[in-house]
């Protein structure tokens, strides 16, 4: 919404000042309405004056010139043009030459066909506040006093523009009546108040209205006015549309629209002879469901229940607070009108608009529940203006039903010492009562409690911190000084899957991972794309795209998605993503599990990215603690497996994930060249895993020994944590894999393994014989009990 | 057993030939071997020093001395040939000219995503002020989401948050993470601290500011007296250690949330210009962070608490909106791009 700060000026003073007036547009930002940004409006206008043409002769050598005498400064200037519009007492715009354009153009003295000409008269669209060009703009005679002065003093303006958001708990600040009062507030300058509007009409006529939903409609103002003439809107009032980005359709339009930016109340004109005449009958009712309208902007609507019509006794006229109907809209050649102004349910109107799918600035002011003195106040304005800028008249009384009295605001009572409790600032009781009474608001005083009754149009205030909150800001939160706060301590509840989640992060990143975060939402094709099926994935109803139709199972379709992108910069990287995979239950809320997906990629195929990963999760288990290794069974649960590849990844007899090298096909269909191995881990079944504690285990002071084992083993029959979970002796400390071997001389499917032994005794150094003892003794035991493991 | 002349000679001639082969020796570790002929369990000079006690007083003294004089001399030899060789290994390793300017990629170490080191920086201060961290379902009901904090069905308010629905009724991806607020204060009494990060929904379309997922962190505190004062203090000292700056101030800015009465937004100095005004900032020298306010008693009453003894207050912003600012990132959605050109720029573990 765009407000003038010149409109502003008509009801409290603001400085004329630029600087001055820029500082209390900041101060506004922060304590009233914050500003999306600030238009100086004819701007440039500086060397354009208003003027008046004495003369007009025609130029002697051309016959589509004229040669005009302007009045300026009580001097007659003479000038050349060819405007078709112009005539004797025309009041317009004029720049002597030498003068600057707001496009920048300079006006040179000229001599045409022999005529010197001094200057230019101007269009609107050559001073930037209008679009016609087909003529020198016609001021009207409203702006004769004006001749002389600079246009700028009269066109020239601050223009703000707000975000409708967030003022919708406030109806009252949707007109320049409303943030008037903002302002004044600040300023404590002045308020001027409309003068109380009379109506006198002594006319016989009634025009006959029936409310069918009361709820709906809770009060209708309706006024014939007769004898109207269709026309262009004066230049002020197209100038105060214009300004705040509003276009001027005619002069009765203009009216009502105006109307609805200066109080907020919106109105519409029918024409009255389109919907039955005099004798017809308005009635507000529920659509019938199917019910069509051809709406003002000339398209079909098709109805529903959820909306309301304004209609005759014949059709809809209008979509009740949303838009006219075309068929009764006012023309060129309308003769009278039927003038409403009406206050509708804000609920019922906000379903209307939302099934209808219209929104205009009359349904958003209707959102947010006017008060329905704007509908009385808003009317007795619109009559006095539409006869001033039509010269029509009126034709019947002024209609007025209250089908549902308006709920009045509650007085509201205010301990003083509230508002430090709440702010934690001191504010003087003398500066609390004022800002109180700025804002229109009733006090009484009874000691320290204050009795507060808002006005009616402040329907957002209902209790005491809602005071607090006017008084806060009015008075500026900018002196709260910085303190360290002091608060008894309270228990610390601990959050383990999260703690889990960042020690994870910081695992996997210093093993080269780089953290990945996708979205959510997936969609069947992606899924496919990884051989996944949509399931029972949980759908959105109203999805952003194509692309983000339904919740996630599974975090790796996106990581494929980004290893692909990333495998255009890169032949090496690790990724990993932590994030929650949902499920449908049959609670009432889906489950959350949070996964782990981690995935290696090589381009060189050489790299044993699966063992990479491995070793990632094996660091894991040491890192987080976990009670238990990991353990690995050659099988395949995961989609985009290559099934001899991979294996199920268990704590004790829990399915923690699995891991496996991504099979050719899903590669190529993610354009992937390469080594790919991905895994999956349920993070929250690690939790329980978790050990705690880490108790010291003593550390021998002999010196340890260390022995290779090589052994061989058929890997049809055999894996190497079978082979490892062999080799025992009581005396071994550490046992790990230190080299693989395949091939010649060993035969087809025979695995070398080289295994480090290192042996501790807590009394003595052993001694080498028992050590051989030991090897021997290992040996044995391995040879008699496993059939074709022997050792090199 | 020999006499003492023949002995001594003996001793004589094994002192001449450790001498050669001392002299002989090029290698360090021949000279341990060297040394451990002639001090060994079975060398010479050990099976002759144990046969000593064979021999009458006299010749035992005349044995026993020159026998401790020809080991002496022999380890001297050795130290000395040992020196000479060390010095020459040394000498070989420290000739040798390597160009510092080269280097090695073995070592790689990954990184956090940027959004979760700024969640962390967050959480970490928040957690030294004695909050709780407080993590709940993404996956909401309109109640937790919407009407417990105050926004009824129709509620003009709901026009600011678009929101996605799935297929279950009143199930929504939550739209902010103030329905921890809610799920907190049902679980808690007071007095609460708790700071709740996680994703959220909203069914804008994406451009440069906006994504349809993004963070969220939520603050609440629920005391006994507790008001806008200790807000701002809170924020203020968070937000100077996040940007590492003390010249940080904040401002509040009047808003309207339907869950907190008075509402703010909360405006920092912009950290480009110090304040002074920049395009980063529009030339106001402030930038808004998050949003802020006294929790509404509507709220508390709506979860059992009652308004007249409890008051808190809450805030909740972006992580991305702080990482903006401090990295000077122009576009949202790199966020979820995942690109490593992106993400490494970052580096944090
Ligand atoms: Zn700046």
């Amino acid at each position: 919404m765009k407000i003038s700060t010149s409109w502003i000026k008509e009801y409290t003073d603001l400085p004329n000042n630029k600087k001055d007036l820029y500082n209390l547009l900041d101060k506004f930002a922060q304590q009233c309405i914050d500003i999306d940004q600030i238009i100086e409006y004819g701007e440039g206008l500086d060397d354009v004056f208003v003027s008046k043409i004495k003369k007009i002769i025609n130029h002697p050598n051309a016959e589509k010139l004229k040669i005009v005498e302007a009045e300026i400064d009580n001097k007659n200037l003479q000038i050349v043009t060819g405007a078709p519009n112009i005539y004797v007492g025309m009041i317009c715009p004029l720049i002597k030459s030498g003068g600057k354009l707001p496009n920048g153009m300079v006006i040179e003295k000229k001599n045409l066909r022999g005529i010197d000409s001094n200057g230019m008269l101007c269009s609107e669209k050559e001073l930037g506040i209008g679009n016609d060009h087909t003529g020198i703009m016609d001021l009207g005679e409203y702006y004769s006093k004006h001749i002389g002065e600079k246009i700028s003093k009269i066109f020239s303006d601050t223009i703000i523009e707000i975000d409708n958001k967030i003022i919708s708990n406030r109806p009252d600040l949707f007109s320049h009546r409303g943030i008037a009062r903002e302002f004044f507030a600040l300023t404590k300058t002045k308020i001027y108040f409309d003068k109380e509007n009379k109506l006198d009409i002594n006319i016989d006529k009634d025009f006959k209205v029936s409310i069918l939903d009361k709820d709906f409609c809770t009060r209708y103002l309706g006024i014939i006015i007769k004898n109207v003439e269709i026309k262009e809107s004066p230049v002020w009032l197209k100038q105060k549309l214009n300004r705040v980005g509003v276009n001027s359709i005619n002069n009765i339009v203009d009216a009502t629209n105006y109307i609805m930016l200066d109080i907020g109340q919106p109105l519409h004109a029918f024409d009255l002879d389109k919907i039955g005449g005099d004798k017809s009958e308005i009635i507000v009712r529920k659509a019938k469901s199917n019910e069509i309208i051809e709406t003002l902007d000339s398209k079909r609507r098709i109805l529903t229940e959820e909306n309301y019509v304004i209609a005759n006794n014949n059709r809809a006229i209008g979509i009740a607070g949303i838009m006219g109907g075309k068929d009764s809209e006012v023309d060129d050649n309308t003769k009278n009108i039927f003038l409403e102004s009406a206050t509708f349910d804000s609920i019922k109107i906000r379903k209307s608009s939302k099934s209808v799918k219209i929104k205009t600035d009359a349904s958003i002011r209707y959102e947010k529940n006017l008060s329905q003195k704007f509908a009385y106040e808003g009317i007795l304005k619109a009559i006095s203006l539409i006869k001033d800028v039509s010269c029509g008249e009126e034709g019947s009384n002024l209609i007025d039903i209250i089908s549902k009295k308006e709920k009045l605001n509650n007085e509201i009572s205010l301990d003083i010492k509230k508002v430090k409790q709440i702010l934690g600032i001191d504010i003087d009781k003398k500066e609390i009562l004022e800002i109180l009474e700025n804002l229109n608001m009733e006090v009484s005083v009874k000691s320290d409690i204050l009795n507060i009754l808002p006005p009616q149009e402040r329907k957002d205030i209902k209790e005491d911190v809602d005071i607090i909150e006017e008084i806060g800001r009015i008075y500026g939160y900018n002196n709260i000084p910085v303190r360290l706060p002091v608060y008894e301590s309270s228990e610390i509840i601990p959050n383990p899957l999260y703690e889990i989640e960042k020690k994870l992060r910081t695992i996997i990143a210093a093993s080269g991972g780089y953290e990945i975060k996708t979205y959510s939402f997936i969609n069947e094709s992606l899924l496919k794309q990884s051989n996944y099926e949509l399931g029972d994935s949980i759908k959105i109803i109203n999805p952003i795209s194509d692309e983000f139709t339904h919740l996630r199972q599974t975090l790796v379709p996106s990581m494929l998605k980004t290893v692909n992108l990333n495998a255009k910069n890169y032949d090496y990287f690790r990724l990993f993503e932590i994030a929650n995979t949902y499920f449908k239950t049959k609670e009432e809320l889906p489950d959350e599990k949070l996964n782990l997906c981690i995935s290696i990629y090589s381009k060189n195929k050489e790299i044993g990215t699966f063992f990479e990963l491995k070793n990632i999760i094996d660091n894991i288990k040491e890192y987080l603690n976990l009670s238990e290794d990991f353990n690995y069974i050659k099988e395949s649960n995961s989609e985009e497996a290559i099934k001899t590849q991979s294996a199920s990844i268990y704590l004790s007899d829990t399915l923690i994930g699995n891991i496996t090298n991504v099979h050719p096909q899903i590669k190529d269909n993610f354009n992937i060249i390469g080594n790919l191995s991905i895994c999956n881990l349920n993070v929250d079944l690690l939790l329980k895993y978790i050990n705690k504690n880490r108790l010291y285990k003593a550390i021998s002071q002999y010196q340890e020994i260390t022995e290779d084992l090589n052994v061989v083993y058929n890997k049809k029959f055999y894996n190497s944590s079978q082979i490892l979970s062999l080799i025992n002796d009581d005396n071994i400390r550490e046992k790990y894999i230190i080299d693989i071997y395949e091939g010649k001389p060993l035969k087809e499917n025979e695995i070398s393994l080289t295994v480090r032994l290192k042996f501790q005794n807590f009394e003595r150094t052993f001694r080498s014989e028992e050590i051989k003892g030991k090897m021997a003794n290992i040996k044995d035991t391995i040879s008699k009990n496993n059939k074709g493991i022997y050792f090199r | 057993m020999l006499d003492r002349k023949k002995l001594i000679n003996q001793i004589s001639t094994e002192r001449d030939q450790a001498i050669i082969d001392i002299d002989d020796c090029k290698d360090l570790e021949v000279l341990k071997k060297i040394h451990s002929k002639y001090f060994g369990k079975d060398s010479y000079l050990s099976k002759t020093i144990s046969q000593i006690k064979n021999y009458d007083k006299k010749d035992k003294i005349e044995i026993g001395q020159f026998s401790n004089k020809v080991k002496g001399e022999i380890q001297n030899k050795i130290k000395e040939k040992e020196l000479i060789l060390k010095n020459r290994v040394f000498l070989h390793e420290i000739e040798r000219d390597i160009d510092v300017t080269l280097s090695t990629n073995n070592i790689n170490i990954g990184s956090i995503h940027p959004i979760s080191q700024m969640m962390d920086n967050i959480t970490d201060n928040f957690k030294s002020f004695g909050f709780s961290i407080a993590s709940g379902p993404e996956i909401e009901t309109d109640w937790f989401c919407f009407q417990a904090l105050n926004m009824d069905i129709h509620h003009p308010a709901r026009d600011m948050q678009d929101t996605f629905y799935i297929e279950e009724n009143h199930i929504l991806p939550r739209t902010h993470t103030s329905s921890m607020q809610i799920r907190t204060m049902l679980k808690q009494k007071p007095p609460i601290r708790i700071l709740a990060p996680g994703k959220v929904y909203r069914n804008e379309n994406a451009d440069s500011r906006h994504s349809f997922m993004f963070y969220q962190y939520e603050g609440l505190v629920i005391d006994k007296s507790t008001n806008v004062s200790d807000l701002k203090s809170f924020l203020t000292i968070a937000l100077r250690n996040i940007f590492e700056n003390d010249k940080i101030e904040i401002r509040f800015r009047h808003s309207y949330f339907p869950y907190t009465e008075p509402s703010f937004e909360v405006d920092a100095t912009c950290i480009l210009c110090q304040g002074k005004g920049c395009n980063v900032c529009s030339n106001k020298g402030w930038i808004e962070l998050l949003g802020g306010g006294m929790v509404h008693p509507q709220v508390l009453r709506n979860v059992n608490i009652d308004p007249e003894i409890y008051q808190g207050f809450a805030f909740g912003g972006g992580p991305e909106r702080l990482l903006i600012v401090k990295n000077m990132i122009q576009d949202t959605r790199y966020f979820f791009e995942n690109d490593l050109r992106f993400l490494n720029q970052f580096k944090q573990i």
